[in-house]
């Protein structure tokens, strides 16, 4: 190799360096800078049994009965238009102006639901919502829980009440 | 000119760039690998504040209602006091505000010193979390209302 061959080929390598040098910071930068947050989140679903658990005891006006008696009640009669009609009129009342005014509750016996009843805002039209790319310009952030109990039914069947519950800025 | 020499040239350059681009791949999966784990970071202020909270709502020294048994869940007028709040929620490192709302809406606030929700627009610095409860309420008759439960901690 010529000796102007030998400093073109040095003055390369320079360049050739510090642009592996530049491309390795910003590597590290870009990764250095985006931190992995793991959130906890299965304790929060725990908070959902005070809201399950509450509403199951709260007393109907249908002949006095208890949420979970009534659900027993319709499952034994297979009728679940009263049960529907009071647990969406009890949700809205208690839920629809608050921070958790998205929810679902249904019931199921051996993985059959019996009947589900929801906020208006629906589930599923708001985790579309949610991956909306408008979405990233405002700060409201849905964190859905769920909760599970069983309720006897008057023959001894399992009966499960499932509530998801979506509230903002938990 | 040297043709062959230009050449030559031209060829060591491009090796040494494929060179320069193995290194650069090899260099950033290493970094990356190194990195994930150490930026791993576990965010427990929610978790801290859902604690919290179950605390209030479930512990028979807080509000939860007793009589043979406690009844998690269902809260005890007669303990919703600041005195008996106060007792029961000993810490410093969090400002809490509680609201039972039945006809009445009754607050309460606990470490006044730190309770500034006026603050919460600065997420950087504050975390603050928000959650209402449907509830029963034993007074003299079972009543139902809403616990609303706002705490906030310094990042």
């Amino acid at each position: 190799m010529k000796k102007g061959q030998e400093e073109l080929m040095f003055v390369f390598s320079l360049i050739l360096i510090v642009l592996v040098l530049t491309l390795f910071f910003i590597v590290v930068s870009v990764v250095g800078n985006n931190r992995v947050e793991e959130k906890i989140t299965s304790m929060k679903s725990n908070e959902v049994n005070i809201d399950l658990l509450n509403y199951l005891k709260t007393k109907t006006s249908f002949n006095d009965l208890t949420f979970s008696e009534l659900i027993a009640y319709s499952y034994s009669k297979k009728d679940y238009n009263e049960i529907e009609k009071l647990t969406k009129k009890q949700f809205d009342k208690y839920y629809s102006q608050e921070t958790c005014n998205q929810w679902i509750l249904k019931a199921e016996v051996n993985n059959e639901e019996l009947f589900d009843s929801a906020s208006d805002f629906s589930l599923s039209s708001s985790i579309e919502n949610q991956r909306n790319p408008f979405s990233i310009f405002t700060k409201k952030k849905i964190n859905y829980a769920s909760s599970s109990a069983f309720i006897p039914g008057f023959n001894s069947e399992k009966i499960i009440a499932i509530l998801i519950l979506g509230c903002e800025n938990e | 000119m040297d043709r062959k020499g230009d050449f030559d040239l031209t060829k060591e350059w491009l090796i040494w760039i494929v060179r320069a681009i193995v290194f650069f791949v090899v260099i950033s999966i290493v970094i990356i690998i190194i990195y994930i784990p150490i930026s791993l970071s576990y965010n427990l202020d929610g978790l801290q504040h859902s604690l919290l909270r179950q605390h209030l709502i479930s512990d028979k020294d807080c509000l939860a209602y007793e009589d043979s048994r406690v009844y998690p869940g269902t809260i005890d007028a007669n303990k919703f006091t600041q005195t008996n709040l106060g007792k029961c929620f000993d810490s410093t490192r969090y400002g809490v505000r509680l609201s039972l709302t039945t006809n009445l809406i009754n607050t309460l606030t606990l470490n006044e010193k730190l309770a500034k929700f006026e603050f919460c627009f600065d997420d950087k610095n504050f975390y603050c979390t928000n959650r209402t409860f449907y509830v029963l309420i034993k007074n003299d008759e079972a009543e139902q209302g809403l616990l609303n439960i706002e705490i906030l901690n310094q990042k």
